[in-house]
């Protein structure tokens, strides 16, 4: 990812046609198209925050979905109890969306902190199993959890409360998501040239030489993990918003899966080619299998069999995904 | 001159049967070259890597200016100012020649905690750096992605990083290895001008390179130290001789 005053006129240009494309949707006066559009801001949110570890440290985090999920059930539990009215571990339980941020916060960095404690401590194939089985172990807790709906999840009646704005208004919860992506994005744009973000480049470059010139690099991977962690329970407390619901499905491996995909899709260690790719990965979804079906009554459920071929192109093609393709790949 | 920067006592690691090093001591005085030689799998790597704490020891001791630092992380090794090149290259490949040094300086100067502020433009950073890769002749590349750079070029770079900070002690696996007649030359002229302000502790196959720049050798066989002391003792020691320089005149 560039620095802003190094942009070419590629970048510039797709920046300029996102940002006004992302402003200008709502006045469609689409209801379909507003919700669509909220969805893919979400999951860019979580894919773009997936990118810190996957893209800038070089772990390929397979359990994400955990984080996303606890986001979530944050909004489910909380509704619940103030629903019937009863307390949470003592507390009152709250509706109010900035609450439930800290409170997602608090909960996934924790959760952060205490497996990517053990994760860390491995590469490679090791990591991406062992943070699958992290999220495995949470999937099945919330599956096995009948004070939570077990596997059939909450359904909410309402929306988070933001204070003085409305976000049960579906404009106002676009533009609400809007503003929480384009706020990490320029915090992720500046972390990436910062101190910190140079030593978790380096160390996924060369972690033995970046221990050798002294930096502790276990510490710096660990806290890009956590923001990664915190950032994607954010978009679970949006996501269980959007949809009006939270279920185990949410901390699914396939949700981590598809988060993955979504960045290697868009163009890895860019941060802004995830939002790229949770865009095209969300279309591809709700469009290809209509395609599909024209061709020949019910191929559309087969629609992740074309994911398969494009992510082999994406990889072999464009290492550097959608955004590499459109912008060039010169850094 | 006589000061001493770097104690190893003692050092000892086995690797399964194999005993990489046997109680190896070794001194570093203020300012001098140090070179260790001996033949392939003597244990000189091992005991640099024990030295740099990639590697523990399983008995023995480290001082560095005094301070016992056996225990020590290699991070906090590094940062009380023992760097160190490694026998393979071991660069940053998919930064800039700048960046590489940049970051090294970056390792001396302060929290690298730091999540808004340019890093990539901050002059307290590039400015040693860039002064750094002119006193190495890399200046020309410094906007280079380092993966690009000739394997001499890389060997030259690496040496760079691991002068950011101004270490108290150097450890050079090799610094030659690879490079052609006129790159090694240069190689040690480079070296040779960081003495008197940098202690050294050289590995080397390069008997010239060795002779040259040495104020003191000592020579490691089967994870031994057989022989230590000033060059011209070393060179005529027998024992010296047919365990190793022998064989490499032989060989
Ligand atoms: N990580 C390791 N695991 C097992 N054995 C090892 C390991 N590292 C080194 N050894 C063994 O320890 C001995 C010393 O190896 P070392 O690499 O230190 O030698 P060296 O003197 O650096 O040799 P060279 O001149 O070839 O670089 C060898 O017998 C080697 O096989
Ligand atoms: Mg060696």
């Amino acid at each position: 990812m560039p620095r802003l005053s190094e942009m070419g006129w590629r970048w510039r240009i797709l920046l300029a046609l996102a940002l006004l494309s992302a402003l200008l949707i709502p006045w469609t006066g689409d209801d379909y198209l507003v919700k669509l559009a909220t969805r893919i801001l979400i999951f860019a949110l979580a894919a773009s925050a997936l990118d810190l570890v996957l893209g800038l440290g070089g772990l390929v985090s397979f359990g994400h979905a955990a984080f996303l999920g606890l986001g979530a059930y944050v909004v489910g539990i909380m509704f619940l109890h103030d629903f019937e009215g009863t307390g949470f571990l003592g507390l009152a339980p709250s509706q109010d969306i900035f609450v439930q941020f800290l409170l997602a916060a608090l909960v996934a960095g924790g959760f952060a902190l205490a497996t990517g404690a053990v994760c860390l401590r491995t590469r490679g194939v090791a990591f991406i199993m062992i943070t699958l089985a992290f999220a495995q172990m949470l999937f099945f807790f919330f599956v096995s959890l009948r004070r939570y709906n077990g596997e059939d999840g909450i359904a909410l009646w309402n929306r988070s409360r933001g204070g003085w704005l409305e976000l049960e208004d579906q404009r106002t919860f676009y533009y609400f998501v809007l503003a929480c992506l384009v706020l990490f994005l320029v915090f992720a744009a500046r972390l990436y040239h910062s101190r910190f973000g140079r030593v978790v480049r380096g160390s996924k470059d060369n972690d033995r030489r970046m221990r050798a010139l002294g930096f502790p690099t276990y510490r710096y991977r660990l806290t890009a993990y956590l923001l990664s962690a915190v950032v994607t329970s954010i978009a679970g407390v949006l996501l269980a918003n959007a949809t009006y619901f939270v279920g185990p499905a949410y901390l699914s491996w396939h949700m981590s899966g598809q988060l993955i995909v979504m960045v290697v899709l868009g163009g890895i260690g860019t941060l802004f080619g995830p939002v790229l790719g949770a865009a095209l990965f969300i279309l591809l979804e709700e469009f290809l299998p209509d395609v599909l079906d024209l061709f020949a009554a019910g191929a559309g459920e087969y629609w992740m069999l074309l994911l398969g071929p494009l992510l082999v192109i994406v990889a072999l093609f464009a290492r550097r995904g959608l955004l590499g393709v459109l912008v060039g790949t010169g850094r | 001159m006589s000061e001493e920067v770097l104690r190893a006592v003692d050092l000892t690691r086995r690797f399964g049967g194999v005993i990489a090093c046997d109680r190896v001591s070794l001194a570093l005085r203020r300012g001098e070259i140090h070179a260790l030689i001996g033949p392939n799998g003597a244990g000189k790597t091992t005991f640099l890597n024990l030295l740099s704490g990639e590697l523990a020891a399983d008995s023995g001791r480290i001082l560095l200016c005094g301070r016992d630092i056996t225990r020590l992380p290699t991070h906090r090794r590094a940062r009380l100012g023992l760097a160190r090149s490694f026998q393979i290259t071991s660069i940053l490949p998919g930064m800039s020649v700048l960046e590489n040094v940049s970051l090294a300086i970056q390792a001396h100067a302060g929290s690298s905690f730091r999540f808004f502020a340019d890093a990539g433009r901050d002059p307290a950073l590039n400015e040693p750096a860039s002064e750094l890769l002119a006193r190495v002749g890399l200046r020309e590349c410094a906007g280079l992605p380092a993966a690009r750079l000739a394997h001499g070029q890389k060997r030259v770079l690496e040496l760079a990083m691991a002068l950011a900070g101004d270490p108290e002690v150097l450890l050079l696996d090799e610094p030659l290895a690879g490079l052609g007649p006129e790159e090694g030359r240069r190689m040690v002229e480079l070296l040779a001008g960081l003495r008197p302000r940098t202690t050294m502790l050289l590995v080397e196959h390069d008997m010239d390179a060795v002779f040259r720049l040495a104020d003191r050798v000592t020579v490691l066989v089967y994870g031994r130290v057989i022989a230590s002391g000033d060059p011209d003792g070393i060179r005529r020691d027998p024992e010296v001789r047919s365990a190793y320089l022998g064989e490499e005149e032989g060989g």
